[in-house]
């Protein structure tokens, strides 16, 4: 269960449009904004590779310029990695595009 | 508060973001969405909304309504639900759901909340003044094809033995009154006589005036199948003015100009006939022919054959316009008349029309001259759009003109056996039918009707031309009370309104378009003090009986009095309209008993008139030998049907010869448009419930008019613009759809939609079938005009 | 952005210590079981709706068909030539609306039309991991 910290630089016209949506996502919590668009927001997830794309999402968002990670806590995803109970996946066809299109 | 281990590490997370811009981390509020809900039991009933009589299972949580599913291999559905089905569990809670009963003694007040004791009183103290004043003519009950059978029928006993008042109509004179007509003058006998069954047996579908894919979608389901498993043997045609989904499974699709369908199926009898692809035998031992007229006249094959010479292929493609060439119409009349097994499907386009009950008969013509009847995969098959219009209404005695068992109210004989089984004296059910749909709204308009009971329906929305008829229910010497589970734009009009228990909150019986009954056990309680409508009717009558200082209305509802309304209220109604009612009659549901149906989850088909038959299902197919006990019974000689029908004493079935009749509004140099109306998928006739489904309302917010391509250009009308509808009756503006559905010259509009400016039944006419007197909603005529862009439009739902 | 989040999260493989496990949530027994869905769905799940370009509330009110039509043609494709497709079994029926949106519809929402079919699948697998989705037509 990974947990990151993130800022986000969101367009300052925008910023209360994307803190609504960052709210959201199921696991992220806003921790504070400033005006000029910047927004702390923390990300937990099941998987660093599910967090992945997430962020990679919210790259996506309307109003949002840039995502930058500032924190990582792997917590036991690593020591499941070890013990082989989570394989990372690498996959390049439609089942791993199809999340990223939508 | 202590800190988790996981809140620490976020705060870090947060704290690391945070120090890189410098803000101050302080925790927002997570949004928590729940995806599913679990289900710890399941259990079983019938859709509440279209007439297909889904068979599905409601799924409880804690004793709450969470889901719904089909049951895989159910008869009627093989386990499949559409969208509003599968929906529906989700406005039985809804906040709007009406929970006390509310009044008002002016129309023009606010209304307040009672107690049932002073609203039975209130209405009970009505209707007797209406009656001591103006007599029983002055009272009027309109019901709903959504209506239990056990109430439509305890009402309808109440109004005529107890108020001697055949003022007993309802919402199914809208829909399906044509089909009756239909019915009983071409085959002697009400109600399809196969069954969904045949779809899977048929060869040929013939889909006229329907748009099944949206308003029945489960049965379009299983056509579709039936198609795709069989594309080159299987043949569908798709005969209607606009091009709709239903379209999607049709080998062709013959576009006429609305109103000359009757002309085109004249003329597929002409093929079948110069082709000579009639079955000679079929109608030697069946059938007859008849010259309508006063008085109706015996005619024969050659003269019938003289009759059609008017409606040569060619003569008649040229008067339906359209796509339609002389070459379609001898090919469709081939495919239907050769097909192993060919079925018809119509709808509101065949029923709802200045002559409905003619383009009834036409289509029934076609199956007789081609022996297209009781044999697998072939029938002549009316669709419904209500859930219980057949086995309610038209069964249960629920329209001006009928007693319950399908007995016309005019006969003597017929309404004594009814006086007589009630235990009421004789003569105390008038003669005369009472006032039809149109005519009692026209009758309240004229201040003749003092009070009147609306039950489970929306009129102020539903029937065509409202605005004329919303006058009449606005008048404050009309007394209107209004049975409904949430405010609908009728409930707007009224001085009382009774909150009702909903589907699965009461039991009940539902008869479906084939002729089953199945039955829903109450599972879970009414919102508020909402009410089972037996239980408002029972203690209504007897509080009428004391006002009224009558034993015989106390009578009508005696059997009943002190039973639990929930289960034994309903059983005792059901036992007495089945056991004594339906006894020998065509629709005998004597084996139907709840004991049975609670048994058989699929239900039972009519003619049921034993426990044995009934336990196996029923009849599939009337009027067959060996399928049919009641053919069995009635046969004279070893024919293998027995068209043993009420209203045909001879036993056989008639061609009636009927000619092409255009619609009594036809487009003009100022109306040049035909307006058409009709379903979308995603709602249900007024939307007082499924607008409350926030996804359906999503999918189709509002109503649009549906302009063809061609037209649009011509009027420089783009996707969105606002459009105004305007007939001789007034004008709507709606949003455009531009859509190669609608033929050239014609729009459609969807009549769901409660909005004022959308309501499209505002400007639809009301001119109706002399014969079933069901009004033409379907066609009329208006022009259209571009009032502006697109402009931003909100759902709209009547709200208390 | 992406790499420099793989980067991160290969050097935490590297020099992460783990303190403590998480707890492990009690399975409730109740007749339908939601199976847990791999993370790729669930990201997928809170991915898509994000991404996809804001909404007006008019808009909201347009059927996703009609956009997707032309934006994601394949898709469209692909259901519309569907035994969903031509039975009107519309989009947001399985995928909800904005505010009830999933990528990966949950079997309740299968169940509706399939009740056999979904108390038949294999233990743990979800119905898209074998049908093809939209088309449903054959397995995969």
């Amino acid at each position: 269960m990974p947990v990151a910290g993130f800022v986000v630089n969101a367009r300052r016209e925008d910023l209360k449009a994307v803190v609504d949506k960052l709210q959201e996502i199921k696991g992220a919590e806003v921790h504070g904004t400033d005006d000029k668009g910047h927004i702390v927001l923390v990300l937990e997830g099941d998987s660093g590779e599910e967090m992945e794309k997430v962020a990679a999402g919210i790259t996506r968002m309307d109003g949002v310029i840039s995502l930058h990670l500032a924190y990582f806590h792997a917590e036991d995803e690593v020591e499941k990695i070890e013990r082989g109970e989570i394989k990372p996946r690498f996959s390049f066809g439609r089942q791993h595009e199809k999340s990223c299109v939508l | 508060m202590a800190m988790t281990r996981r809140d620490f590490i976020k705060a870090s997370a947060a704290a690391s973001a945070a120090l890189l811009v410098g803000i101050n981390p302080g925790k927002a509020k997570t949004a928590q969405a729940a995806t599913t809900q679990d289900v710890d039991k399941w259990v079983r009933g019938v859709c509440r909304f279209c007439g297909v009589g889904c068979r599905v299972e409601l799924g409880l949580k804690d004793g709450r309504p969470v889901a719904l599913r089909g049951v895989s291999g159910s008869k009627t559905n093989l386990g499949f639900l559409c969208m509003k089905g599968m929906l529906f569990h989700r406005i039985m809670y809804h906040p709007d759901r009406l929970k006390k009963p509310l009044y008002r003694e002016r129309k023009d007040q606010p209304f307040k909340e009672i107690s049932w004791e002073e609203a039975l009183d209130i209405a009970a103290a009505k209707f007797a003044q209406a009656v001591k004043e103006h007599g029983p003519e002055s009272v009027a009950y309109y019901g709903s094809g959504q209506c239990l059978t056990e109430e439509t029928y305890i009402f309808q006993k109440v109004m005529r033995a107890g108020l001697r008042s055949n003022n007993v109509e309802g919402n199914p004179r809208l829909c399906m009154a044509s089909a009756v007509g239909g019915y009983l003058t071409s085959f002697g006998a009400d109600e399809p006589i196969g069954a969904y069954e045949d779809i899977e047996k048929a060869y040929c579908f013939f889909i006229i005036g329907s748009n099944m894919a949206e308003a029945h979608p489960v049965i379009f389901r299983r056509l579709m199948r039936r198609k795709l498993d069989k594309p080159q043997e299987v043949k569908v045609i798709n005969a209607d003015p606009r091009v709709s989904p239903t379209s999607r499974i049709a080998d062709m699709h013959l576009q006429f100009t609305p109103g000359t369908d009757l002309a085109l199926l004249n003329s597929m009898a002409y093929v079948i006939i110069e082709e000579k692809l009639y079955d000679e035998e079929f109608i030697k031992n069946y059938c007859k022919f008849k010259k309508p007229g006063k008085p109706v006249t015996d005619v024969g094959f050659e003269d019938y054959k003289a009759y059609l010479a008017d409606y040569t292929p060619e003569r008649t493609a040229s008067l339906c316009g359209g796509n339609i060439t002389a070459e379609n119409i001898r090919q469709a009349a081939r495919m239907f008349a050769t097909s192993r097994g060919t079925m018809s499907f119509w709808c509101m386009g065949i029923n709802q029309r200045i002559r409905g009950v003619w383009a009834n008969n036409l289509i029934h013509n076609l199956h007789m001259l081609t022996g297209q009847l009781c044999k697998p995969g072939a029938d002549s098959f009316s669709l419904t759009g209500q859930p219980n219009a057949c086995g309610g209404v038209r069964e249960g005695g629920g329209l001006c003109h009928i007693l319950p068992g399908h007995r016309p109210v005019k006969i003597d004989k017929l309404r004594h056996q009814v006086e007589d089984l009630w235990g009421v004296p004789r003569g105390r059910i008038p003669k005369k039918p009472g006032y039809h749909t149109v005519a009692m709204f026209s009758a309240v308009n004229e201040g003749k009707i003092k009070a009147i009971w609306i039950n489970c329906t929306s009129p102020a929305q539903s029937l065509p031309n409202c605005d004329k008829y919303r006058k009449g229910m606005a008048r404050e010497d009309v007394f209107m009370v209004v049975t409904e589970i949430f405010p609908t734009k009728t409930t707007e009009l009224a001085n009382l309104v009774l909150p009702t228990a909903f589907h699965f909150e009461k039991t009940g019986v539902y008869g479906c378009t084939e002729r089953r009954s199945q039955l829903t056990v109450k599972t879970v309680d009414a919102p508020g003090e909402a009410k089972p409508e037996v239980w408002i009717v029972r203690e209504w009558a007897l509080k009428l009986a004391e006002k009224l200082n009558d034993p015989v209305i106390k009578k009508c509802v005696e059997p009943f009095v002190g039973l639990d309304e929930d289960f034994d209220l309903p059983k005792a109604i059901w036992d007495e309209y089945t056991q004594k009612i339906t006894a020998g009659r065509d629709n005998d549901l004597r084996g139907a008993t709840y004991e049975v149906l609670m048994q058989m989850a699929d239900g039972v088909q009519w003619p049921a008139p034993t426990k044995e038959h009934a336990l196996k299902g029923g009849t599939y197919k009337k009027f067959v030998r060996g399928i049919d006990p009641l053919a069995d019974k009635h046969a004279k000689d070893d024919k293998p049907y027995v068209f043993y029908g009420p209203a045909h004493k001879d036993a056989k079935l008639y061609f009636w010869l009927r000619p092409y009749k255009g619609a009594a509004e036809e487009p003009d140099s100022e109306y040049p448009f035909f307006l058409s109306t009709g379903r979308i998928i995603d709602h249900w006739h007024t939307t007082s419930m499924t607008g409350r489904i926030p996804e359906l309302m999503r999918a189709n917010p509002y109503a649009y008019v549906e302009i063809n391509p061609k037209d649009a250009a011509r009027l420089g009308i783009k996707p969105g613009d606002m459009v105004e509808v305007t007939t001789r009756r007034g004008k709507c503006v709606l949003p455009a759809k531009i859509y190669v559905g609608p033929m050239e010259g014609m729009v459609f509009v969807y009549w769901h939609d409660m909005h004022e400016d959308r309501m499209i039944n505002r400007v639809t006419k009301d001119a109706f079938d002399p014969g079933s007197k069901e009004p033409e909603f379907k066609i009329c005529a208006c022009r259209i005009s571009r009032v502006s862009g697109p402009k931003q439009l909100r759902p709209f739902i009547v709200q208390m | 952005m992406m790499k420099k989040l793989v980067m991160w999260f290969f050097m935490f493989i590297l020099g992460a210590v783990l303190l403590a496990a998480c707890t492990t949530p009690g399975t409730k027994e109740v007749a339908v079981k939601q199976k847990e869905m791999v993370p790729e769905q669930k990201a997928a799940q809170k991915v898509a709706m994000l991404s996809h370009p804001a909404l007006s509330e008019q808009e909201k009110y347009i059927p996703c068909s009609e956009c997707h039509a032309r934006t994601t043609p394949e898709v469209y494709k692909e259901w519309a030539d569907s035994l969903h497709g031509m039975t009107n079994v519309k989009c947001f029926q399985c995928h909800g609306t904005f505010e009830t949106f999933q990528a990966s519809p949950d079997e309740l929402k299968c169940m509706a039309c399939h009740p056999k079919e979904t108390e038949h699948k294999p233990e743990g697998k979800h119905c898209v991991d074998c049908h093809l989705e939209h088309r449903f037509t054959a397995h995969k």
